[in-house]
Parts: structure tokens; C-alpha cells; sequence
């Protein structure tokens, strides 16, 4: 047998579709009789066809005495003459054909109305005779006792006494809709005929009414039981076998994984709706959290293939709560219905827009997910203008008022007077039809109804709505609901935020990294994905669908200089040609600020540079190469000065650079119709290095472009440190802040990258180191590189050191050696190394206070304005720690929580500590002195059986001035001190350990020991103000590392903290003995 | 003759020696227009002169069809082919397009010979260099192409609606960057040929045979490979009957269309559709065009101004406030400085498409209105002298593409 086709081409055309449920009598009426009807619906069509629709589901159209709104059918095979005729009938359907729309129409086969024929013969047919058999019957009202009543508010039992057949009959819903009795076969013959009696004529799809309840069997709930999949698989299967691309709907309202059966094996329905998740989804919108919809989903079972869920927000029914427990109800009922008229049965009779206050923002973000969730959408008629409800009137009847068309007339819906339609029109200032009505809004581009014709237009372009997988994201937030829809090369990332407040949330989307989301309704490129988390702000329930795209070719290929080549290259031949007229135009607005992003110098990432621009060229003698001076502004702050040595290569020496260093080339130069040169980093060629290295030996002297000087200094040492011959050359791998090149194992130049105006405290006392106090522990100054502009201060621009041998530095020895102390080794040798580390730091200091005419030298005595500095800077430092650790305290782990609130508790005691400084005798807080600045144990190098002392640039974040500044050198015995802690917590682990606590107490107390054995005792000042000085500059430090924590390393945060707390400890227990001492 | 794709040269002379060595069954349908309605042997003489020169060995294996009155009419041979009428209710379109009735008619004849190459080929068809014309065939025989157009060699002046809209619209709507998308003369393999036919038969069902079809799309959006192949000049023959605004609107209304019913496709990023880019004949510089009067261009300007003055309102419906601006600034030029600048009329073209869509005016209005727009890109073409860049235009329809996909997916009027 030929099956008969359908009207959609696509087997699986329901996946895609948009459905739009109504009720023909509330449509449109074309014959003035109040009613709507088929001609008065065919007239609407282009309406459905321009708001997107793609599949019409018409409520039950067939003779009925409507006291259950026709689900109440008394004939199957005719049409309602209040709605028209077959033939009406059937001239909609070729009209929705044509218009491309499918239409679906209901087979309500678990029950008829007890007016229906069979049932009038049933009650009049002897008892066991095959037309009483058509129903079900019992002569007791106990059988299927147990059995629940869904209609609780009318019926009080699901048996019915019928004074004719003197039986009682089974009815799960009104008492006037008895069941039919699917164990007689007859019964599947009539619902078979019904159903090819329309889908002969066309019709699309049946909605299978009320499906559990088919069959009832003793004992147990007769919902569900397994012989009606039997009825349904054969319904499917003389579906399957004689018509194509049809679609069988359920109707169960149930728990998905009890719905799940109904799809069988891909043999049963091809659709059912999913209940359960309307409710929760208003009940997500209420609390401003996610958790009811993500529960329910993650308790959605996988389905076929060829099945779908059907999705709605609302129809004609109540919102119903039946699949929600008691607390759920309650809270829902409490929400949604204030007044108890709202409520019918176990669930709530109101439209969308009043459900939601009428709040546009609400209804845009609600349809949004019905348009996103993995299912078809089914939108209620009237709902896309956003139509009221009538709580006056009866049963369900308030959500089924007609159609809202224009302000005319009961609505433009009918021509007859008011008092003959088969519903009042709503009428009230808000909801009523004057305004709210269709006309009103096709006329009003911003209305919610073109914004609902917009968003079907969007989704229907994308199938990953209808057909794609859909994964939760979890954000922190729970007001955000997030979740990545994918299907084929489409992926689409949809966030929502339930909140009525904007609302931050970060996403994981990593396994997506350097994909771009391209915002679908503007069609908006956001930021490239990478492996950080997706930092997104929503408004008040705002929702975003991301499509992610690759990245634009363009955008990849401007990460590759080789590629930008034929695109974008500097219009030059040589260097000078680069770096002056338009290619230094070209460098400083197109290709610096991008080179600059990629290398690991520059510490400005974060920030937004505004321009870039070379404030001097300095050239580097004997070689087509200069070291730039560069001036990026910034969006905001203030302005940075870089280096950045640069050479112009060409011929070969680029291609090289092409093939080998790609890394390197800064931006290609084309050179008209020779081959391309390349501006590459000038430090990764070795004789650019050897020619900076000369301009130090030899002191070399060079005009600048802007008229200043660059020249070379050695030390006197320079040329023992440096030998003869050559010296082969590399640059290092461990790049950071500054740039060093290794020359074949004797000297290191670190070429300072971020530069300030004014000497370098690094070349400034290594020099001083070296030349005037010839102390011996750090690396030997062997000469710098300066610059000095026209008229501008001098700027170190790189030091050249000799290169020390060692094994490693303090940081890495230390751990190997409480590694090999975890072993079992003694401690006594660390407690010597750290003794001995003590006295060269005490060297240190003692060299630095060296007697000199040198002012930046010359060493101060305290006085009451430096004590107040650093009372000052103490305060500050508080203030900041402590609210960094607010901001972050609701992020941080429970264990913290308790010392983080105590600390935060303490906020007086520690601005005591600063305060108590001001108030120290200043004669006897020592001296002050140039100091090391950033002294830990990574700025040591351990030798065979010594340290050498390194890196006396200062914190790099601070001002030169700053840096420069005389201050106590207790401040770098603290630095060390905190160091020891956080070595203890990395090699024994953080948690607090007596282990731990005595390495640290061992290694701190070698260590002042030493620096107390090493330090001349010049320098020193009264014990007891010692002590309290060092206090509060471990307090300092400490808070430092909090701020440094909270915002990198929460993990670590116990370091400090428990450094601060065990402090605070000693300081209330000095007070206290000082205290009691009073007494 | 030399061929790339993706860089890669390819022989196409092997390609012809294996071809010769195949058999002599039916393999080319040639199926002919209503230009050619009840033709004579007569009429056809130059046009089967150059088939011949073109197939060579093939020519046994061609079939040349013709719409007849008399569909059950005898087959004849002449110069080695086989001539058979078949029945085509369509009539002759008023532009020497290809209409979606002959690509039924194709389709039918192909399949019933089992075809594999189908050609149709425009009026004055004769003219075609006999080598671009075994290039088409070529392309598709050797299964390089489901779709071959040729590229044909025009001035400067000529081809504008093509060059001004059809090309860069199809090119960037699209991703089909063939020169010619609405190609009088094409070669399909037989599977592109019942794309075609099914995009026919819905026209055909809409009674609308002479509807145009878009095959450059079609081959798009079913991902099959398109070949573009340099074919010389040729006689084009001229509309008859049919003014600017009439061409504009038929073609203008079929392709707005086209993408209205394909945006499903071309809203979703995808890379640009494969072309076969094939050398058949060399690209020679062609004479340069007869010079156009000032009077002339002055004739267009004051076109756009009438159209300015009376058609503003239309407009104000369908462009955005920044284009009408422009607009008007273009309307107080000096005749001598008048320019339409290609980001402008990228605009206008989008827009157009959007109002197509929405229906935001009558159709048929809407499209009238873009006459005095397209006389203005026009005189401003022919005033820049072909001082602009070669494929400047398509670029800036490339490069705006994301303002059309926003505003067709977001279509707020409140927009810049």
C-alpha cells in the first residue's frame, strides 16, 4: 500500500517546528454568531504564518456538548457546526498547507462525552453485551479503589451510578466523560477510523488525550500500566505504515522518567510534553535560582532519536502542580495565586503575562527559555501579545477569552453584539483589548509581539534549538542559568539571569578556547574564549544566546607576523627607514601595541594601552640596530617608559629569522619588489649583543636621534671579570621583567625593560658594592649602559655583572634541603647555612652604611618623620589587607573563614602596632640606610659553602624614588624572615605543623643570630625598640603577602595569616607583661 | 589552458584525452530555450558549427534539445547531432535569463537519457568561444564541478547591474564568488540538474515557469562545487521590452527572494564556497569603451535627484537615517563631484534586501524606488573611470555582510 504523504517534507519536521495551540472558537469569528470558527481561523492565517508558526494544534473542534470545552466529544468524525463544516475544515488545512504550516488536532480516545452514541447504547445494552463493553463498568464503586481524582474540586469519585444501565461507569475526569474500554477491541477500531478519517484529509499530527489512563487494572493505580503502550505501539504502527511524516503527540502529565515509556522504542509517540518543567521554571524565575530547572532536567532521561519533548509556558489548561511535591505547591500557590480564584484543581488558571506581573522583562526572558530549552515550543494563543485573563469566570474558561485583534468591537474578534459571544473579551484598563490587541502591536516595532516574531525567526534559522544536546554550565552564581546547546558545527551558549538585579557570573568554557561568541540577536562579537574563566554581566533578567564561531581568519592570522606580511608591513627597506615618517607611524599604532601583549616583560597586560610612541632611538654602534625608547599611554594611569632593541634584517637573515624565531620578528617590512625584510628583537642576534656588550668595555658614547647620549661604563673590574677573547653569547630562557644575556658563563647584562628616569638602585649599589665598599658577597659590578636624553635625568638602561657559580638560589636550596630534612637529615645544616646567611646580610647592611661622600649613601639616623613614614605606611597596608580580605571574604575556603574574621576583628590591634611607632625614641631605632629592598630567599644564590647576594632594584612596582628612599635595614631582615615561613609552608605543606614550627623557628633565630653576629653594631639601635620595629615591618610584610594572596593564591593565604595572628599573639602578650609590670 | 583550485594546477588536457575514450551513449543534454522555439536547421547552423568545434569527440554523444510546438515531432540529425523537440509550456521572459521551466525540461530530458552533463546555453549562443563552451562541458564530465558558469569578458560599462549587485550580493551573501551568478549559458552534472529541477517545480507549482532560479546558490547552500571558467566575450543580446526599473525589479525581487528563502543557510558562518577557477579563454584586454558624455552622466545625476526629491519618503521607510543623510549630501553635489561611495551603496543594497523581507512596503514599490539609487551608483561608476580598485565593491559588500545578518536576525527600525 502507498502510504499517503504528508505535508511536510522532513520525517522529523516536528523537531524544528513552532507550534502555536488555540482554540478555534476563540479565534476568529467569521459569521457574526459569537463563536469563532474555520473561515474566521483561515482569515488569521497569514497572521501565524508572519509570527513564525510552523504547526497549528487546534483544542478539539468536534460536536460536543462542551461542558469540558469539547473535550467532550460526542461525534469523532464530524466538525462542531458552531465552527463550521468538514468541508471548512478541510479548506483550512490546504490553507495552512500552503502557507507551509503542519496542523495537528487532538484525538481525545480515553474517554467520550456521555451524550456520544456508543455511550447512550452502552447504558441501554444488556450488561456483558459487546455495546456496554465499549466502556467501563462495575456494579461496585470500590473496584480500582485508591485510584486518585484529578478533577478534585468537581468529582468526588472516579465511579459514576447510571440509573439505566444500572452499573456503575469508570470516568478519570468529569463525571460526564465516561472511559472507553480499550480491552475491547472494538474500541481501537472506532479510535483507528477517527484518526484516518483526518489524516486522510491531511491533517499532521494527534495530540493523544489523556493517554495514562487508557487501560485500568485492579491493584494498581491504572495510570501507566503496560498494556497501553500495546494500544499506543499500534496506533503508531498503522500510523507508520500508512501515512508519512506524521506526528503522534502525548499527553502525560507525569514525571519524566515516567513519560520516558511513552516514546518507547522510538515506536510509541514521537512528542510529549514535559510537564514537570513549566512550573519549575516559574518557580526558578520566583526564587532567583536555578536549581528547580536544573534538577528537574538533570532527572530528564535520554530519549529517542526521533522523539522530542514538547515545551510550553502556558495553554489552555491550569498551570498545573501536579508534578511538584507539597512545599513546592504551597510555595507556588503562595507566589502565583494571592487570590484563591486564581486557583483550580491542583494548579493555578492564569495566563503568562499576568502570572509574571505583567513585567515585560520576565515574559521576554521566560519565552527565551522555552525557545532554547532542548524540546519544540508550543505557544498558547494570545500570549504573544501578552493577553490577560478572566479569574471571574468559571472552571478554566478565564485563560480561553477570545482573541485580543484590535481595539475594535469585542476585539475585532467578532461582529456580533457582546452579550452573544461565547466569552466576555477582557476589558479591564490593563489587560483588556483596548490595550492589548494585535493591531496595536504589529503598529509598534517595539511590542512584545514583534520581539516573540523576532525570536521564532532567530531560533528557526538555528536547528541546534530544535535538535542539539544541551550540557549545564555551573556558575557560582545560581542566579544564572547557563547551559551550551550544540548540534552538528553549531554551538550555541545561552545564559540567563533570573534575577531582577544585574548579575556577574563567570563561565567555564575552556574546552571552546579561541572561539569567538557572537551574540545572536545583534549578531555582536564578544572577546575570544581562552582557558581563563568567561567573565559575563547580565541586567535584570536579562538573557544572552552566544553562537560560537571560530575566531575571524583575519584576526588568527595577525597573530603571525609571517602572515600579516602580504596584509600590513612597514614601508621601509632598512632600519631607518622603519623607525621613521610612516613606518614609525605604522609600528606605533599597528604592530608595537600587539607585539608588546605577547612577550612576558611586559607587565602591563592588564591594562588598556591607548598609544605607543618612540620617544628616542638609541643606536647600537657598528650594527643595523637600535634600542628604542618607548612611552605607552595607558587608558587610565599613568604612562610607562620600555626599551626595546630592534635590528632590520633582510635577505636570508630574514628568512632565517622567519623560519627559525618567528617569535622574534616584531613586524615585516616591505621593500618594494625585492624580497621582505623583517624588524626583529635585536637581543636574538648574537652580534647585537656582542656590539652592546663593546659599548660597555670600550665606553662608547653615542648621540641619540632626539639629541641625548647612550654610553657604556665599566667598572674597574670589567676587564678581569670579561678575560680576552671571544665570548660566545645567549640570551636566558628565565625572562621576567627585564631581559639578560649570559656571556659564555663570566658576565650577565640584564637589559632593564621598564625604565624610570634616574639611576637604577641595582647598578647604583652593586657599583657602590663593588667599587667603594668592595663588598664581596654579591655579583661583581662590571658596568652598566646609560641614557641620558637631551634634557632629561640619567636612566640605567642595562648592568652588566659578572656571573656567579652556584646551585641555584636561597628558595630552590632551601626546599631540597627540608626535603632531605623530611628524610631524616639533622637540621643543624640548614640552621648554619641560615646562620651564615645572616651574617652576609649583615655584611651587607654594614657595607652599605659605609662611610661616604656619596649622598645617595651617606647613612641617617632616625628620626621622628621616618618612624611616622613608617607608621604611615603600616596603616595603609592594614587597611588594604584587611579589605581585600572583605571583598574576598564570602570566596574564600570555610577553614579561613574562623582566623580570617578574627583578623578581621583586629583591625585596632594592628593599627596600634603602627601607631606604637611613632612614639619610639628615635635614637634608638638605629640608622638608615640604603637597603636591599625586596630581600628574600629567591634573591640569594647559594655557592659551594656561601651566598651571594643579588637584585637590589627594589620592588619593581615602586617608584625609583621610593626605592631609592634611606630606610631601616631591619626592613630586609623581616623580608627574610617571612620568607623562612613560606619556605616552611612549601617544603613541610601549609597546614600547621610542630614539625613546621620548629623548622622555622630554628632557621629564623640562626639567621637574626647571624645578621646580629654579621652587622656592625653601629647600625644597631636599642634592643627593645629593635624588637618592636621589626614587629610591625614583618606585620607590614605579612599584610603585603595577604593582599598578594587574596587576589593570586587564596590557597596560600594561611601563610601570612597565621604569621599576622602569632604576631598579634606576641604583641598582646608584650602589652600585657608591659601592663602588669605597671601594676 | 591551465586550471587552479586551492592552489593545486590541474591538466585539463589529460582530463579531454579520457573523456574522447568513453562512450558514445548520451552523456550531454543540451537543452534550449524558448529563444530557440520551433528553431530550424537553418537558424541553428552557426550555433551547431561551433558545438562541433567545442565537443569534437563528444559530438556523438550530445543531444540538442528544442522547444516545439509539436512536442511528438520526428527527431532529426545535422552536423552529427541529434536535434529532438520537447513541450515547454514557458514563454520568452523579457531578459535573456535562463527561467526555471527549461531547467525542468532539462532535468526531464537528462534523466530520461541518463545524462550526466546538462548545458544550457542563452540566444546568440553561437557566439561563444568554442573553447570556453568544452571548458563548461569539460568541468562538469570530469566530475570537477556540479555547476560551471563561465566568466565572461566585459568592459568596464557593461554588465553593471551584475556588477553592482548580483555578483557582490551572491558573492557575500553566499560565499560564491563566480562573476556571473545569473550566467546566461551553464553546465550541470546531473544531480546539480535536479536541484535545479526541484527548485523549478516549486516555481513551476506557484505557476510561475519563467521564474528565475539561482543556480550559483543552489550549489551553495547543497555544497557542490562551483567552477568559473574565462570564456571570452559574446554576443549578449539585449532585454526586449523591458525598462531599467522592470530588470531591476524581476531580477532584484527573484534574488531578494532567493535569500529570504535560503537565510537558514547564509546566516550561519561558513567558509566560502569552493570555486574552480579554469583558463579557457585567454583574458585579453578588451577595446576601451566609448567614452560617455558629460551630458549623459549628467542625465543619471539628475535622475537621482528627481528620484531625491519625489521618492524621499519611500526611502525614509526603508533606509536608516545615516544612508538618508548621505543621500542627501550626495543630492547637493556639484554634478562634476557626484560619487556614491561603495560603503553607501553596500547600505542601500542591504537595506533593500531587509525592506524585501519585511515587507515594510509594497514589493513592487520598493524595487521601483532603487532605480534612481542604481542610476546614482551608475554616473558615479563611470566617473570614477576605473580608478577603483578591482573587487573594491565586492569587498565592501564582503565586509558589511554582519550589518545585513543583524539586521535581518534584529530588524528594529530604531537603528544608526
Amino acid at each position: 500500500m502507498k502510504k499517503k504523504r504528508g505535508s511536510a517534507s522532513d520525517p522529523l519536521w516536528y523537531k524544528d517546528a513552532v507550534i502555536y495551540e488555540l482554540h478555534v472558537k476563540a479565534f476568529a469569528d467569521s459569521n457574526e454568531d459569537g463563536i469563532g470558527d474555520f473561515p474566521g481561523l483561515m482569515s488569521r492565517l497569514d497572521y501565524l504564518q508572519e509570527l513564525g508558526v510552523t504547526c497549528i494544534w487546534l483544542l478539539p473542534f468536534f460536536p460536543s456538548p462542551q461542558r469540558d470545552d469539547g473535550y467532550d466529544i460526542s461525534n469523532y468524525l464530524d466538525v462542531n457546526p458552531a465552527y463550521g463544516t468538514v468541508a471548512d475544515f478541510k479548506a483550512f488545512l490546504d490553507a495552512a498547507h500552503q502557507r507551509g504550516m503542519q496542523v495537528l488536532i487532538e484525538l481525545v480516545i480515553n474517554h467520550t462525552s456521555d451524550q456520544h452514541p456508543w455511550f447512550q447504547a452502552a447504558r441501554n445494552a444488556p450488561a456483558g453485551s459487546p455495546e456496554r463493553a465499549m466502556y467501563v463498568w462495575s456494579d461496585t464503586d470500590e473496584l480500582y479503589s485508591g485510584v486518585r481524582i484529578i478533577f478534585t474540586d468537581t468529582e468526588k469519585s472516579n465511579w459514576t451510578w447510571d440509573p439505566v444501565a444500572k452499573q456503575y461507569y469508570w470516568h478519570r475526569f468529569f463525571s460526564h466523560q465516561p472511559d472507553l474500554n480499550f480491552d475491547h477491541p472494538r474500541v481501537m477500531e472506532e479510535v483507528l477510523n477517527a484518526m484516518r478519517f483526518w489524516m486522510d484529509m491531511g491533517v499532521d499530527g494527534l495530540r493523544l488525550d489523556a493517554i495514562p489512563y487508557l487501560i485500568e487494572r485492579d491493584g494498581t493505580s491504572c495510570e501507566n500500566v503496560p498494556e497501553t503502550h500495546v494500544k499506543i505501539k499500534e496506533i503508531r504502527a498503522v500510523i507508520d505504515a500508512e501515512y508519512e511524516n506524521r506526528l503522534v503527540l502525548a499527553e502525560a502529565n507525569m514525571w519524566p522518567e515516567d513519560v520516558r515509556p511513552y516514546f518507547g522504542d522510538g515506536d510509541e509517540c514521537h512528542m510529549a510534553f514535559h510537564f514537570p518543567l513549566m512550573p519549575r521554571i516559574y518557580m526558578a524565575l520566583r526564587q532567583e535560582d536555578r536549581l528547580p530547572i536544573t534538577e528537574i532536567m538533570a532527572r530528564t532521561p535520554e530519549i529517542p532519536d526521533n522523539c522530542q519533548w514538547g515545551l510550553f509556558l502556558r495553554n489552555h489548561d491550569e498551570l498545573t502542580l501536579e508534578m511538584v511535591n507539597d512545599d513546592e505547591r504551597d510555595y507556588m500557590y503562595l507566589a502565583y495565586s494571592a487570590d484563591p480564584r486564581m486557583r483550580i484543581n491542583v494548579g493555578i488558571r492564569r495566563r503568562l503575562a499576568p502570572l509574571v506581573d505583567n513585567n515585560r522583562r520576565r515574559i521576554e526572558l521566560l519565552n527565551s527559555l522555552l525557545l532554547s530549552f532542548p524540546g519544540t515550543p508550543i505557544l498558547y494563543y494570545g500570549d504573544e501579545i501578552g493577553m490577560g485573563d478572566n479569574i471571574y469566570l468559571g472552571d478554566r474558561n478565564g485563560v480561553r477569552t477570545p482573541m485580543q485583534w484590535n481595539s475594535d468591537r469585542n476585539a475585532g474578534f467578532s461582529r456580533a453584539v457582546p452579550a452573544a459571544l461565547y466569552s466576555p473579551v477582557i476589558m479591564d484598563p490593563i489587560w483588556g483589548y483596548e490595550a492589548i490587541n494585535v493591531e496595536a502591536q504589529e503598529s509598534d516595532t517595539s511590542s512584545l509581539l514583534h520581539w516573540t516574531r523576532n525570536m521564532i525567526a532567530l531560533r528557526k534559522l538555528f536547528q541546534v534549538f530544535g535538535r542539539g544536546t544541551q550540557e549545564f554550565l555551573k556558575p557560582e552564581n545560581r542566579r544564572i542559568l547557563a547551559y551550551i546547546r550544540e548540534y552538528d558545527s553549531e554551538r550555541v551558549v545561552c545564559v540567563a539571569n533570573l534575577s531582577r538585579f544585574a548579575q556577574p557570573v563567570t563561565l567555564d568554557l575552556s574546552r571552546f578556547a579561541g572561539m569567538v561568541p557572537v551574540e545572536m540577536l545583534g549578531y555582536v562579537q564578544f572577546p575570544k574564549i581562552t582557558n581563563e574563566p568567561y567573565p559575563l554581566t547580565l541586567g535584570p533578567y536579562a538573557f544572552l544566546w552566544l553562537e560560537l564561531q571560530p575566531a575571524p581568519v583575519a584576526e588568527e592570522s595577525a597573530a603571525l607576523p609571517e602572515a600579516t606580511e602580504a596584509v600590513l608591513a612597514l614601508p621601509a627597506a632598512d632600519l631607518a627607514g622603519a623607525l621613521t615618517s610612516a613606518g614609525a607611524q605604522l609600528l606605533q599604532e599597528s604592530f608595537l601595541p600587539k607585539y608588546l601583549q605577547t612577550q612576558r616583560w611586559f607587565g602591563a597586560k592588564s591594562r588598556t594601552v591607548k598609544d605607543v610612541c618612540i620617544t628616542d632611538v638609541l643606536p647600537v654602534d657598528g650594527a643595523e640596530a637600535a634600542i628604542l625608547l618607548l612611552r605607552i599611554d595607558y587608558v587610565e594611569g599613568p604612562s610607562d617608559s620600555y626599551t626595546l632593541p630592534v635590528a632590520a634584517l633582510t635577505d636570508g637573515a630574514a628568512h632565517d629569522a622567519q623560519q627559525n624565531a618567528p617569535e622574534s620578528i616584531i613586524a615585516p617590512m616591505s621593500m618594494g619588489a625585492t624580497s621582505g625584510g623583517v624588524l626583529v628583537d635585536a637581543l636574538t642576534l648574537p652580534e647585537i649583543r656582542d656590539a652592546m656588550l663593546k659599548m660597555i668595555g670600550a665606553a662608547e658614547r653615542e648621540t641619540t636621534r632626539d639629541n641625548g647620549v647612550i654610553e657604556g661604563k665599566p667598572s674597574s673590574a670589567f676587564a678581569s671579570l670579561r678575560g680576552t677573547g671571544d665570548l660566545p653569547s645567549r640570551r636566558t630562557s628565565a625572562e621576567q621583567s627585564n631581559s639578560s644575556l649570559l656571556y659564555d658563563g663570566r658576565l650577565i647584562l640584564k637589559l632593564f625593560r621598564r625604565v624610570q628616569p634616574g639611576e637604577n638602585p641595582d647598578a647604583e649599589i652593586g657599583r657602590f658594592l663593588t667599587e667603594v665598599a668592595h663588598f664581596e658577597h654579591i655579583a661583581p659590578y662590571a658596568g652598566e649602559l646609560l641614557y641620558t636624553p637631551a634634557n632629561g635625568e640619567l636612566t640605567t638602561i642595562g648592568l652588566l655583572q659578572g656571573l656567579v657559580s652556584n646551585h641555584g638560589d636561597g628558595w630552590e636550596w632551601t626546599l631540597e634541603q627540608i626535603a632531605t630534612h623530611n628524610e631524616g637529615k639533622a637540621v643543624e645544616d640548614y640552621v648554619a647555612a641560615a646562620t651564615l646567611l645572616g651574617q652576609r646580610t649583615g655584611g651587607m647592611h654594614t657595607a652599605l652604611a659605609t662611610t661616604t661622600d656619596n649622598t645617595a649613601f651617606r647613612s641617617e639616623s632616625t628620626d621622628a618623620a621616618a618612624l611616622a613614614r613608617d607608621a604611615d605606611r603600616l596603616a595603609a597596608q592594614v587597611t588594604a589587607a584587611l579589605l581585600a580580605m572583605k571583598n574576598r571574604f564570602n570566596t574564600l575556603p570555610d577553614e579561613l573563614l574562623g582566623p580570617v574574621a578574627t583578623l578581621l576583628s583586629n583591625r585596632h590591634e594592628m593599627l596600634a602596632i603602627a601607631d606604637s611607632l611613632r612614639t619610639l625614641p628615635a635614637a634608638s631605632a638605629g640608622v638608615r640606610i640604603r637597603i636591599h629592598g625586596d630581600y628574600h630567599l629567591g634573591q640569594v644564590l647559594r655557592t659551594d659553602d656561601d651566598f651571594v647576594l643579588l637584585d637590589f632594584e627594589g620592588e619593581p612596582a615602586r617608584t625609583l624614588e621610593e626605592r631609592r628612599q634611606k630606610q631601616s635595614p631591619w626592613r630586609d631582615v623581616a623580608g627574610m624572615l617571612r620568607s623562612f615561613s613560606y619556605a616552611g609552608a612549601a617544603g613541610f605543606g601549609t597546614a600547621a605543623t610542630p614539625e613546621r614550627a620548629a623548622w622555622e623557628k630554628a632557621a629564623c633565630d640562626a639567621f637574626l643570630h647571624g645578621y646580629l653576629d654579621g652587622v656592625d653594631d653601629s647600625l644597631g639601635g636599642d634592643r627593645a625598640v629593635i624588637t618592636q620595629l621589626l614587629r610591625a615591618y614583618l606585620l607590614e610584610k605579612a599584610l603585603y603577602e595577604i593582599v598578594y594572596e587574596v587576589n593570586n593564591r587564596p590557597d596560600w593565604i594561611a601563610i601570612p595569616l597565621s604569621g599576622i595572628l602569632g604576631l598579634l599573639n606576641e604583641y598582646a602578650n608584650a602589652t600585657s607583661n608591659v601592663s602588669k609590670g605597671g601594676e | 589552458m591551465s586550471a587552479t583550485f586551492d592552489g593545486a594546477a590541474t591538466d585539463i588536457h589529460q582530463q579531454e584525452a579520457a573523456a574522447a575514450a568513453s562512450s558514445t551513449a548520451t552523456q550531454i543534454v543540451l537543452c534550449l530555450g524558448p529563444w530557440y522555439e520551433d528553431t530550424t536547421a537553418d537558424h541553428l547552423a552557426p550555433l551547431l558549427t561551433m558545438l562541433r568545434d567545442a565537443l569534437r569527440e563528444r559530438t556523438s554523444q550530445a543531444l540538442i534539445a528544442y522547444p516545439a510546438a509539436d512536442p511528438q515531432a520526428a527527431a532529426w540529425q545535422h552536423e552529427g547531432f541529434v536535434i529532438q523537440p520537447y513541450a515547454s509550456a514557458a514563454k520568452l521572459h523579457t531578459l535573456p535569463v535562463q527561467i526555471a521551466a527549461t531547467y525542468l525540461s532539462l532535468y526531464e530530458i537528462m534523466r530520461a537519457h541518463d545524462a550526466t552533463c546538462g548545458l544550457l546555453l542563452g540566444p546568440e549562443a553561437h557566439t561563444l568561444h568554442a573553447e570556453a563552451l568544452r571548458a563548461l562541458v569539460e568541468a562538469v564530465l570530469n566530475g570537477s564541478a556540479d555547476l560551471a558558469l563561465p566568466r565572461y569578458a566585459a568592459g568596464p560599462n557593461e554588465g553593471l547591474v551584475n556588477a553592482s549587485i548580483l555578483y557582490p550580493l551572491t558573492r557575500a551573501v553566499f560565499g560564491v564568488r563566480a562573476n556571473f551568478p545569473l550566467a546566461l549559458d551553464l553546465a550541470l552534472s546531473s544531480r546539480m540538474a535536479e536541484r535545479m529541477a526541484t527548485a523549478a517545480q516549486s516555481s513551476t507549482t506557484a505557476s510561475q515557469p519563467e521564474a528565475l532560479l539561482w543556480p550559483a546558490a543552489e550549489a551553495a547552500v547543497a555544497g557542490y562545487t562551483v567552477a568559473e571558467i574565462t570564456a571570452g566575450t559574446r554576443e549578449l543580446p539585449h532585454p526586449t521590452g523591458a525598462d531599467l526599473s522592470s530588470i531591476l525589479n524581476t531580477i532584484g525581487t527573484s534574488l531578494f527572494t532567493d535569500i529570504e528563502l535560503k537565510a537558514s543557510f547564509w546566516q550561519r558562518t561558513r567558509p566560502a564556497v569552493p570555486l574552480l577557477q579554469l583558463d579557457a579563454v585567454p583574458i585579453a584586454p578588451l577595446p576601451p569603451p566609448p567614452p560617455v558624455s558629460a551630458e549623459e552622466i549628467s542625465e543619471l545625476v539628475e535622475s537621482f535627484r528627481i528620484g531625491y526629491g519625489n521618492l524621499h519618503e519611500i526611502w525614509s521607510l526603508v533606509l536608516p537615517p545615516q544612508t538618508l543623510l548621505g543621500l542627501k549630501r550626495m543630492s547637493r553635489l556639484p554634478t562634476e563631484e557626484f560619487a556614491l561611495p561603495d560603503a553607501l551603496w553596500v547600505r542601500i543594497v542591504y537595506d533593500y534586501v531587509l525592506a524585501h523581507r519585511l515587507r515594510t512596503i509594497n514589493r513592487g514599490h520598493l524595487m521601483g524606488s532603487l532605480t534612481p539609487l542604481y542610476l546614482a551608483w551608475v554616473a558615479s561608476h563611470i566617473m570614477a573611470n576605473g580608478s577603483a580598485l578591482p573587487d573594491a565593491l565586492p569587498r565592501a559588500f564582503d565586509a558589511d555582510k554582519p550589518y545585513l545578518v543583524s539586521r535581518w536576525r534584529w530588524p528594529d527600525r530604531f537603528n544608526p
